[in-house]
């Protein structure tokens, strides 16, 4: 618009220019001021202020003009415009009029209306006041509600829940109704809400402790069953592999090799016990506060059925306690593992002593009942079985750490009782077993018998051997008696050690009992029971037949020291002795004694049978002819002793020979140098030497060196004589070396017979040779003297 | 010697079967006594016991022998030395009772002559086992001329009556007959009591026959 060439204004500009600056009527000047500003600026730079002004004069010279052209043109227009005023005012006087009407009728329809908009608001609050009531009466309900579920729950048995919801009607309760009576009265019924929790859970653990005695008995029985397989499969790997026989079950050894297997009494398949009612009845108990009235009242519950499970077999006798035994220990065992596990998932609950006092109360009547079922009884297997109840029963809760030592003690009495019924029992069958012993040799009649005796019989290196060598019918060395006790001394070791396997063994020398009962039994009623019968026995086959059995009980304590050894139970101690050994040996000497005893009297009645001629004119008997007594008595006592001792060592036999010639070389000195013979003859004394000499021949037959000697007292004694060497013997050289078995007095005593038989003679020849022997015999007896 | 406390000595001999009862005879006739259990003799063995007969003490020397064929060596040695023998056989065991035959024919072999002989049934009182009829065992005496009796050692039935014959025959067969005698003496149709053949006695198996 601004125009630097020609600075020209024209009207219609400025018009334009106006206009621009009135645009907007509503527009205050001065904003409109500052259009002019650019204009003003382009006016400056122009330099034609003047001309501008000028023109904008020009400008409104025109204006003016056609002002009052219009004005002089158009004034009736303004005349009825006045007129048309005038009724418009007319109208609007009228109109002020009716809008007066209408405020009037205004006002009264506006004071009805507000009348009802009054009563609006009041039917307002009073809505509002409903909907607050029964909100209340809401929150009440559902207050209701909760104390109601409460009840359910209770019934559900959701006791927690109910107990939690109680929780939730003390502190989360609306504000709004926190005040009310209504909300007291909750409050007041609580204590009774909570009681009544406790009461369901308390008799809903009731119901479980009575369950619980139920499964508690299948409890005890899987795990006395489980310990048992465990214990089989302990022994059969003992057996395999021999080096652990005296690791026990439960020692660490057997622990670890049972470690794979995992079985848990409480849970498995055939039984699970679910302690959730009681874990309840305790979270209740403790939230109520009250734990340590469970505590009580639990403990007085398990001690009444711990009573009760064990009072019912108080009156067991012999005869009901096996059948009593098994079910009281599944019973207990459930019942005592059924503890172990609240004592270790509970620790607060149930304390160590409580169990503790639960359990020495247990075994105390335990020991009453085993002790009670037990009295009087003679049945070992009776004893045998309550032990391996007891010991299954002890093994088993040892594994849940309870304390067996009041329970080791009933097994050591248990074991003490059994092994003295046991040494009754083998005593009563050993005395029997040797009273009723014919002593005649065994006879066994096929391979079968040999077989069964050889495999009890302990023989010596070789024998058995020998045996077998022979065909049947066969007698054997020894009579029954040894094959007998040999079986029954293996049944009472085995019988023994059955009771003992798996005693705690630490209490107890049980090797040592064992030894000492056995060596009794050997004694006391095997080797002193021969010896008794012994006194009685007459018949020389019988008396070498217990010498024969007497010789393999020898060899049967060798053996069996050797046996003990193997089968101890402890590693302790040195080599087993057993004194029987020293028993036997002295009854086998009471044994050869009696044979002794047993020949001799047989050689009495022969010696009754001699018939010498004291005073004969010739001797009577020749060596190749002596007496008829003395040819009877040595094949007599050759055959004797050859026939019967037939089956004896050639020591026993050379000792009976022995004997039995110290006899007759005793009873021919004692007849010589005795009072019943008051004098005889050199031809008696030949006699007798004869005799003497057809012995020693039979006797050098035998071939026996040890008994050459026998005679040598009465040989030497007659020699002397019947040689005429008393001088000689009177030489000490002489004596000492020829004729020690010489006893001078007794040839004194001879020599003075021979003297009272030569006086007798009356003639002088006689006379003289009586003196000589009177002389010599005072000699002799001189040197008798010295 | 102050002297035997007898008059005379008599020798007396058991035969027969192995367990028909002669140790039982014997043990029942010197001590009394009985036992159950069957004891085999083992060769030879012999007991004593003093009886009184018409007012003389007579001392009787009882063999008894092993019946088993195995000792018969040592046993027949006997035989000679024997005034009176005993053949026992058992009522309840028939076969023992026909080897009395043999046992006959053993004495008539081994025995001195004309010794006193007697025929014994022992076990008598076992009715119900008994095979043996007492006319069976009379009638078997009578063929052989013997003395013949029933016992029983067991019940004591005959026992005394047995040996007591015995003795009194052979009494009156070799004391009665002598006129007179000083001393005791020992009767035997032979001096010499046993006869023993020296090869057999250490011989095994030299059995008579």
């Amino acid at each position: 618009m601004i125009r630097k060439q020609r600075p020209t204004f024209t009207s219609s500009e400025l018009e334009m220019q106006l206009q621009q600056i009135n645009l907007d009527p509503t527009s205050s000047t001065t904003e409109n001021l500052e259009a002019l500003a650019p204009l003003i600026k382009s006016i400056q730079d122009s330099d034609s202020e003047q001309l501008y002004l000028r023109s904008l004069d020009k400008f409104v010279e025109e204006k003016e003009k056609e002002i009052e052209k219009i004005c002089q043109e158009n004034y009736e227009d303004f005349v009825s415009s006045v007129s048309t005023l005038l009724t418009i005012r007319q109208g609007s006087g009228h109109l002020r009029r009716r809008i007066g009407e209408l405020d009037g009728q205004m006002g009264d329809v506006g004071r009805a209306l507000g009348e009802k908009k009054r009563a609006l608001l009041e039917q307002k609050k009073v809505a509002r006041n409903m909907d607050d009531a029964i909100e209340t009466l809401q929150t009440c309900l559902r207050l209701l509600d909760l104390v109601h579920r409460v009840g359910e729950m209770i019934r559900e048995g959701k006791y927690w829940g109910a107990l939690r919801s109680i929780e939730d009607l003390l502190h989360l309760t609306p504000p709004s109704i926190s005040q009310t009576p209504f909300y007291a009265h909750i409050l007041s019924s609580l204590p009774s809400l909570r009681l009544s929790i406790k009461d369901a859970v308390t008799a809903s653990t009731k119901t479980w402790l009575f369950d619980v005695r139920e499964s508690g008995a299948k409890v005890g029985k899987l795990a006395l069953e489980q310990m048992s397989q465990r214990i089989k499969k302990w022994r059969a790997k003992r057996e395999k592999e021999g080096g652990v026989r005296l690791a026990r079950v439960g020692g660490a050894m057997e622990l670890v090799h049972n470690e794979r297997v995992e079985f848990d009494a409480l849970d498995n398949e055939d039984v699970k016990v679910d302690f959730k009612p009681l874990y309840q009845c305790i979270h209740i108990y403790e939230a109520l506060e009250s734990k340590p009235e469970l505590q009580r009242s639990y403990q007085v519950d398990r001690k009444t059925q711990a009573t009760l499970i064990l009072t019912s077999r108080l009156s067991t006798t012999p005869e009901t306690l096996l059948s009593t035994l098994p079910l009281l220990m599944q019973e207990l065992v459930g019942f005592f593992i059924i503890e172990s596990h609240l004592l270790r998932t509970m620790p607060d609950f149930r304390s160590q002593r409580d169990v503790d006092e639960l359990w020495d109360e247990m075994c105390k009547r335990i020991v009453e009942v085993v002790g009670q079922g037990l009295k009087g009884c003679s049945e070992p297997e009776v004893f045998l079985e309550s032990k391996t109840n007891v010991l299954l029963f002890v093994q088993t809760l040892e594994g849940y750490d309870y304390n067996i030592t009041e329970l080791n003690g009933l097994l050591i009495t248990l074991f003490e009782r059994y092994s003295e019924l046991l040494l009754r029992k083998f005593s009563t069958d050993f005395d029997q077993i040797v009273s009723e012993d014919d002593n005649q040799p065994m006879m066994v009649n096929d391979q079968e018998e040999f077989d069964q005796v050889a495999g009890v019989c302990w023989l010596a290196p070789g024998e058995m051997e020998s045996l077998a060598m022979q065909g049947f019918p066969q007698a054997m060395p020894f009579s029954q008696t040894y094959p007998m006790c040999c079986i029954n001394i293996r049944n009472f070791v085995d019988q023994f050690y059955q009771f003992t396997d798996g005693v705690a063994q630490q209490h107890l020398d049980i090797d040592e009992v064992l030894r000492k009962s056995l060596d009794g039994l050997l004694s006391d009623h095997v080797s002193i029971q021969i010896a008794k019968r012994l006194q009685a026995m007459s018949n020389l086959s019988q008396i070498a037949q217990v010498v024969i059995n007497l010789e393999h009980f020898s060899t049967a304590c060798d053996e069996l020291e050797g046996v003990l050894m193997k089968l101890r139970a402890s590693q302790r101690g040195g080599p087993v002795h057993l004194s029987s050994c020293n028993s036997f040996s002295s009854t086998l000497e009471q044994a050869e004694k009696r044979i002794d005893s047993v020949i001799n009297s047989k050689l009495e009645s022969f010696f009754e049978l001699a018939e010498y001629n004291w005073l004969p004119t010739r001797p009577q008997s020749t060596a190749a002819e002596p007496s008829t007594y003395v040819f009877e008595m040595i094949t007599f006592l050759t055959a004797y002793v050859d026939s019967v001792l037939i089956g004896l060592n050639e020591g026993v036999k050379t000792r009976a020979y022995m004997n039995a010639l110290g006899r007759i070389q005793k009873w021919l000195m004692d007849m010589l140098c005795g009072k019943e013979v008051i004098r005889f003859n050199e031809m008696a004394l030949a006699s007798v030497l004869a005799d003497v000499t057809f012995i020693e021949t039979e006797i050098k037959r035998l071939g026996k060196s040890d008994l050459d000697k026998v005679f040598d007292e009465v040989k030497h004694t007659i020699n002397i004589i019947l040689s005429d060497a008393v001088s000689a013997y009177m030489e000490p050289s002489i004596r000492s070396m020829s004729y020690s078995s010489v006893k001078p007095i007794r040839l004194a005593v001879i020599l003075a017979k021979l003297g009272k038989a030569h006086a007798l003679g009356g003639v002088q020849s006689s006379m003289v040779k009586a003196e000589r022997r009177r002389r010599e015999a005072d000699e002799v007896a001189k040197l008798a003297g010295r | 010697m102050a002297g035997p406390h007898y008059d005379f000595l008599i020798k007396l001999l058991l035969i027969g079967d192995s367990g028909v009862g002669k140790s039982c005879l014997l043990l029942r006739f010197c001590d009394d006594a009985w036992t159950p259990s069957f004891i085999t003799t083992i060769g030879i063995d012999f007991k004593i016991r003093t009886i009184e007969l018409d007012g003389k003490r007579i001392k009787l020397q009882i063999w008894d022998t092993a019946g088993q064929e195995r000792f018969r060596t040592i046993t027949t040695a006997y035989y000679r030395g024997a005034m009176g023998i005993l053949l026992v056989y058992d009522v309840t065991d028939e076969k023992s009772f026909n080897n009395i035959r043999t046992w006959h024919a053993n004495i008539e072999q081994h025995a001195s002559p004309g010794v006193n002989k007697i025929l014994i049934g022992n076990k008598c009182d076992w009715d119900e086992k008994r095979v043996v009829t007492l006319d069976q065992g009379r009638a078997l005496a009578d063929e052989f001329g013997l003395r013949f009796l029933e016992t029983s050692a067991k019940a004591n039935e005959g026992v005394e009556e047995a040996f007591f014959t015995l003795a009194r025959d052979i009494k009156t067969r070799l004391i009665d007959s002598q006129p007179q005698e000083a001393a005791p003496v020992s009767l035997g149709a032979d001096r010499r009591g046993v006869d023993v053949n020296k090869q057999s006695s250490t011989s095994q198996g030299g059995c008579c026959s």
